[in-house]
């Protein structure tokens, strides 16, 4: 209201009054146009002498401020692209972390006990009541402890719910409960004689096993000797009776939920390389790698020097072998 | 201030004066304006002063009084608080596979009136379309997501846990889905352990995971973490947050995983094979424990009747419980081991002692039977055990007597509960010793007249198992902090219940109850529960139920059990089953075989070095060299020279030889009989 009234004197005074005061200063602020046509002559004046100076000082300063305007250009577009790197590697993150999430709970899933026996009656497998044991004493004999008797897959029973479906019966190929009453001495003949060659071998490695760091393992069956055993066996042996030592089994690493599945004649071999690839045809070895095995130091035993001659009776008495070695952590549950 | 423009105003005036001339013709109101501009002036400088002081006493009242409640409501309108929800830990088996563990999810939400509106006639096209996309996408039905778009509602959850990378594209899609975030339990075993675990699910009002059964209920606090807070600026309407304007932050601080005892395989094992054998033999229910004979770890805790937590809202309401901790049962003959335990600890008898066993017994006003009828024989004590002659253990039991009777049940942990961990734990019941009656006494040693649960049951053996040291089962092994920490859970105090001889010797003579000497003098009860090549030691028992109707015992239902350890000499797991109400004949023995067949093939147990002596159970049989080693001492009380058929070691009376068995149980009394 009255406010301009009042001002307006007041900034028509200053406005008047710096131009008298401005009169020193301006000379300085036209001096650089001066500078630059006659800039030396000038020196005398002690303001002049200021001015080369005061030259390179604007341009300095002009110069920052171009190398600011460039540099906040350049940042801000860095910044730009940057927040769209960085968005993308954000997104990526996201998905990653989503998709490792969703791969936790398809390996929970899968390696739930339910969904491993179910995979197992799928391969055929049933599991095995009581098997016969080979006992071997120190001095090589050895004692068959139980029937030995084939695993018959159990009829269809409705599985407690949730637990996975029921059991189906399994119709392999191959029928898995022949093996001792319809395989005659024939097969097993054969069997014996895939398994020698490698015996000798096999007992080099019980041997160490034996040796090795478990005194009072006593032994145990040839694990070694039986896994490769098994895998020449197979090979020679497949094509002739498929009846021959069905040994059923399941192939897996890491933890040992896998047992629950066991199979008629289950080839447990654990062992890290070998095993698994003989899980063709009608054998087939579980191979676990695992080092968890080595607690059952067993009374079945067996010194690791009898390997080689007691495969034959192994095979001979048909009965389901269980050994442990002592170091090697290898059990071998088969029949030869 | 406002005071100095006036007096240097002379420039101002003078501007204005050429408009209001002085001597202008209109007198009369140049006469009144002569003071006009001071007038002004005054009327000016009272308004601004006015106006001043009005924007002053405003100030102080915005400042002062209303400070607190305008800033209040400022921060309301920007500050959010956002909870960060804190993962819920995970359950795991001893071996570390999880039992349940939680991962993200969303929820699908729309607003269908909105899509009805903005849609118009299309609208049901679209919705069509939305739905078929919805369902091939996330596996719900298209029925139900068609009719809750089309529901005249404002909020809608179309699918409750969907990924989040699938629920993106289908925002992305359709603009008018949105996304609610959430956590979803996944039990990878289905039904593994699912009494033992429990479950947890969504819950709407907390916005997070809350247990409703189980450890997830019991443990919910432990598992479900905290919460974090930030308090952030967001933009007015959205919720996007305003850079650089969180005020404060809490993390969250994840739940912490449970590790339990429990063996996977073992469990699903278990579980398997109760429920089929259940099944099999018709039975209501039951439940089977299996125990770590040294550590009293539970291996495996399996329900006869059980559900899919994954399914959990179709799921029967009477399946969601574990009847194995909170239902107590009577045990039948399976107690009989309390009497021989005390028998042989206080020395009152010895396995080899000869009983002449009647075939019923007179206890205060009533009478009890075995099962099966007989004339008076000379029944060992572990004849006594092996063919579960109610009249030979209570026999036993007077040479006892009440108190240390009762004093060894309460050691064998009966009564009281185990405190496993586990919710709902019932304590049993055991009348307490004040309360006996004349009959009391012969209902307890055989197992009558008290109850408890399987895994006190279990609990009893382990005691034997492991040398006469109970240790009280435990299922929690230890818990996982968010930092990684592993605190593992307080050991149990161990009860030594029995000398450690005195378990040995008592071990021995369980393993008569599954021996099988192929005459029916030299058979024990349990035979069936044998496994070839190793010593079993168990016992059955069958114990009848109460009639509701009548409060009576029933005639025809029964409580099957069968509690065992394996191997005999040095026994690694206990196993303890029950059955309910199963046909008539059913035994338990068989499953605690299958059971422990599958242990001894899984852990690679050794075989035993000798096979399973035979025991004498009659005591004229005449290869009778005492296979369970000599008690450790002499008997305190007169001990009976063994092959003495008349020798009695109890007090009071001995029925004559001759005696008749009077089997005359009173009507509507307690009458138990159990078969073996």
């Amino acid at each position: 209201m009255s406010a301009p009234v009042i001002e307006r004197p007041r900034a028509g005074s200053t406005r008047t009054a710096t131009r008298p005061t401005a009169q020193p200063v301006a000379p300085g602020r036209s001096r650089p146009q001066r500078d630059g046509t006659r800039a030396r002559p000038a020196t005398k004046a002690p303001g002049r002498a200021v001015a080369p100076g005061r030259a390179q000082f604007v341009l300095t300063v002009m110069v920052l401020l171009g190398m600011g305007l460039v540099a906040t250009l350049w940042l801000s577009t860095a910044a730009a692209a940057d927040s769209y790197r960085l968005q993308d590697a954000r997104s990526a993150a996201r998905d990653l972390s989503e998709r490792s999430e969703r791969l936790r709970r398809d390996v929970a899933d899968l390696h739930s006990p339910p969904a491993l026996a179910q995979r197992a009656t799928e391969l055929g497998m049933v599991p095995a009541k009581d098997p016969a044991r080979l006992v071997v004493a120190s001095d090589g004999t050895t004692t068959v402890v139980g029937e030995p008797a084939a695993a018959v897959a159990p009829a269809v029973v409705a599985a407690p719910p949730g637990l996975g479906g029921g059991v189906t019966p399994a119709a392999p190929a191959a029928p898995p409960t022949t093996s001792f009453a319809a395989a005659p001495q024939a097969v097993l003949a054969d069997a014996v004689a895939a398994v020698k060659p490698v015996a000798k071998e096999a007992a080099e490695a019980a041997r160490q096993a034996a040796e090795g760091d478990s005194p009072d393992a006593t032994g145990g069956t040839s694990s070694d000797a039986d896994s490769r055993a098994n895998s020449s066996a197979d090979d020679e042996s497949d094509g002739d009776d498929p009846t021959t030592g069905r040994a059923t089994g399941t192939s897996r690493s890491g933890d040992d939920a896998a047992d629950s599945a066991t199979g008629t004649r289950r080839a447990a071999a654990r062992s890290g390389d070998d095993t698994a690839d003989s899980a063709t045809g009608t054998r087939r070895a579980a191979a676990r790698s695992g080092d968890d095995a080595a607690d059952s130091a067993t009374g079945t035993s067996r010194t690791a020097a009898d390997a080689d001659a007691d495969s034959e009776d192994t095979t001979g008495a048909g009965g389901t072998t269980t050994g442990t070695s002592g170091r090697g952590a290898r059990t071998t549950t088969g029949t030869g | 201030m406002p005071a100095a423009p006036p007096r240097t105003r002379p420039a101002g005036a003078a501007r204005s004066s050429p408009s209001a001339p002085r001597p202008g013709g209109r007198g009369g109101r140049s006469t009144t304006r002569t003071p006009d501009p001071r007038r002004r002036l005054r009327v000016g400088q009272i308004v601004l002063v006015v106006a001043l002081l009005v924007a002053t006493v405003k100030l102080v009242v915005v400042q002062g009084p209303q400070a607190g409640t305008l800033q209040a409501g400022s921060a309301r309108q920007r500050t959010s608080e956002i909870a960060l929800p804190a993962e819920r830990g995970r359950v795991l088996d001893r071996a570390g596979a999880a039992l349940a563990f939680s991962v993200e999810a969303r929820a699908l939400v729309t607003n269908p009136r909105l899509i009805a509106t903005t849609k118009g006639t299309g609208a049901a096209a679209y919705i069509t379309e939305m739905a078929a996309t919805i369902a091939q996408a996330t596996g719900a039905d298209a029925t139900a997501l068609r009719t809750a778009l089309e529901s005249d509602k404002g909020y809608v959850v179309l699918v409750p846990l969907v990924d989040p990378d699938v629920a993106r594209t289908l925002r992305d899609k359709y603009p008018e889905i949105a996304e609610e975030k959430r956590e979803s339990r996944q039990y990878p075993g289905g039904a593994l352990a699912a009494n033992v675990v429990g479950v947890a699910s969504w819950n709407a009002t907390d916005r997070k995971l809350t247990g409703l059964t189980g450890l997830e209920s019991s443990q919910d606090n432990l598992l479900a973490g905290q919460d974090g807070l930030q308090v952030v600026d967001t933009a007015e309407g959205s919720s996007a947050v305003i850079p650089g304007s969180t005020r404060f932050e809490r993390p969250a601080i994840p739940g912490s995983d449970l590790e339990l005892t429990l063996d996977s395989d073992l469990q699903y094992t278990t579980q398997r094979q109760l429920a089929e054998y259940a099944a099999a033999k018709g039975a209501k229910g039951g439940s089977a424990v299996v125990l770590d004979a040294k550590t009293g770890e539970v291996l495996a805790m399996a329900n006869a009747r059980t559900f899919d937590p994954r399914a959990f809202s179709s799921a029967d309401e009477t399946t969601l419980g574990n009847p194995a901790v909170s239902s107590p049962y009577e045990p039948g003959s399976v107690n009989k081991i309390v009497t021989m335990a005390a028998a042989l600890e206080y020395h009152t008898a010895a396995p080899d002692s000869v009983f002449a066993v009647p075939g019923s017994i007179r206890v205060a006003d009533r009478t009890v039977n075995d099962a099966w009828h007989h004339g008076t024989e000379p029944y060992t004590l572990t004849g006594i055990l092996a063919k579960s002659s109610n009249v030979g253990t209570i026999m036993a039991a007077r040479g006892v007597g009440e108190d240390r009777f009762a004093d060894m049940l309460a050691r064998f942990g009966l009564g009281t509960r185990t405190g496993v961990g586990l919710p709902g734990e019932s304590p049993g019941r055991v009348p307490a010793r004040a309360t006996w009656s004349g009959s009391t006494f012969g209902n307890l040693p055989i197992g009558q007249g008290l109850s408890m649960t399987t895994l006190q049951m279990a609990g009893m053996y382990q005691a034997v198992a492991n040398d006469g040291v109970r240790i009280p089962p435990r299922i929690v092994e230890a818990t996982v902090g968010p930092d990684g920490v592993r605190t593992p859970l307080p050991a149990p105090e161990a009860v030594q219940v029995i000398s450690p001889e005195s378990a040995r010797t008592l071990r021995t003579m369980l393993t008569a109850v599954t021996q099988d000497g192929h005459t029916s003098d030299s058979r024990g009860t349990g035979y069936a529960a044998a496994i070839p090549g190793y010593q079993v030691a168990g016992k059955t028992g069958t114990a009848q139920q109460i009639d509701p109707s009548c409060g009576c015992y029933a005639s025809s239902t029964y409580w099957i059990t069968f509690a065992g350890m394996l191997p005999a000499q040095d026994p690694r797991y206990v196993i303890a089953i029950m059955l309910d109400a199963p046909q008539p004949g059913t035994s338990a023995a068989p499953l605690f075989h299958d059971i422990g067949s599958y242990l001894a093939q899984r852990e690679k147990l050794p075989v035993s070095p000798d096979p399973q002596p035979i025991q004498a159970l009659v005591s004229h049989l005449p290869p009778a060299p005492p296979a369970p080693p000599a008690p450790p001492a002499p008997p305190a009380a007169p001990a009976p020279a063994p092959g003495d058929p008349a020798a009695a070691p109890v007090d009071g009376e001995v029925p004559a030889a001759g005696s008749p068995p009077t089997s005359v149980p009173a009507a509507g009394a307690p009458n138990p009989a159990p078969p073996r």
